[in-house]
């Protein structure tokens, strides 16, 4: 909500007459907009709406203040939007699941081979 | 031979030896993720981003294992830690020729002097074990106490007193290993030998001979 306040006072200042001079800190510092033409109604306007632009200027997070709220709101600010990784059928998950309980086993007993192969050898001790 | 036959309603201790236990495979390299958008390969690096819990297809074979929760956490905790018992010839390459009871007998009574990745158990027809097998430290899993406790009848038996008392001590023992290069304290002419087995074995800086006379 608040970003779509900050559009709409961007919005406003392409619209003045100052072809991109004004700034919308300067805007915010007051030292524009006189005798630029545009109407009290208007700039009224613009003022409720860098008011709540400026709210949202402030909200942004800053590093030196703790902000417990900030990880739970990047939690839920970054689900999974859209698809990532290869998109497989049914079919192939189930044989890719397969490949990697088969590696897992072959895996273990290749890592039993290596370790009989070191320490005492029983039989030739004997 | 080692095991007493618990009632099917006994708390669950460390000792505690059920089958049909599920083992998990896992592929960080290969996540098949489940989700609306129907079945996908991801590498796990690539769901890191996002916090949200996701839904994958996983392989699960139905394994042997004993409980190693100690008995206090097995009363309470949310969950229960198994070790997989599989083959013994399996988890013990050494033995996989092995026949004559005396190469047998070197082999179980390794656990008097060396710390070893397995625990041994005597084959038990009453528990279904119809040869030796081993519990492997190196493979664990974690299933649901609750869950686990309504399924009193998959446990076939328990480690009697000598050997759960072994048992025990051979866990803590595992788990605490001091990881070391066993080549470190080696002399000259053993790391040499040593090389000749394990080519790729990095010398350490009192190791270095180079300078010296033979």
């Amino acid at each position: 909500m608040t970003s779509g306040n900050t559009a709409t006072a961007v919005e406003e200042l392409d619209t003045s007459e100052d072809e991109g001079q004004t700034s919308l800190f300067d805007v915010l510092r007051g030292n524009k907009f006189c005798g630029t033409g545009i109407s009290a109604r208007s700039r009224g306007f613009l003022n409720v709406a860098l008011i709540l632009s400026a709210t949202s200027v402030t909200a942004i997070k800053d590093y030196w203040v703790p902000d417990t709220i900030k990880t739970e709101a990047q939690t839920v600010n970054h689900g999974i939007k859209k698809p990532i990784g290869r998109r497989i059928s049914r079919g192939e998950a189930l044989r890719i699941s397969q490949e990697i309980q088969e590696r897992a086993e072959r895996e273990r007993n290749e890592f039993a081979e290596r370790e009989a192969r070191g320490g005492i050898q029983w039989d030739k001790e004997t | 031979m080692i095991f007493d036959y618990p009632p099917e309603d006994a708390p669950i201790r460390q000792g505690d030896i059920f089958v049909g236990i599920p083992r998990i495979d896992i592929s960080l390299q290969r996540m098949l993720v489940v989700d609306d958008h129907g079945e996908r390969e991801v590498p796990w690096r690539d769901l890191l981003e996002n916090n949200e819990a996701v839904h994958v297809i996983v392989p699960v074979r139905r394994v042997a294992a004993i409980v190693i929760t100690q008995d206090c956490d097995a009363e309470r905790s949310p969950d229960i830690t198994l070790c997989e018992i599989r083959e013994f010839r399996d988890v013990e390459r050494k033995s996989k020729d092995t026949k004559s009871p005396k190469s047998w007998k070197n082999i179980i009574t390794q656990h008097a002097r060396i710390n070893q990745k397995w625990f041994y158990l005597p084959p038990d027809v009453r528990i279904g074990f119809e040869s030796k097998q081993a519990v492997d430290f190196l493979v664990t899993l974690r299933v649901p106490r609750e869950d686990l406790k309504s399924l009193g009848n998959l446990r076939r038996g328990r480690l009697n007193d000598l050997a759960g008392k072994h048992f025990r001590e051979r866990i803590a023992e595992f788990f605490r290993r001091y990881p070391y290069n066993e080549w470190y304290a080696l002399d000259r002419e053993e790391l040499t030998e040593y090389r000749k087995e394990y080519p790729d074995t990095e010398p350490y800086s009192w190791q270095d001979w180079s300078g010296q006379e033979i």
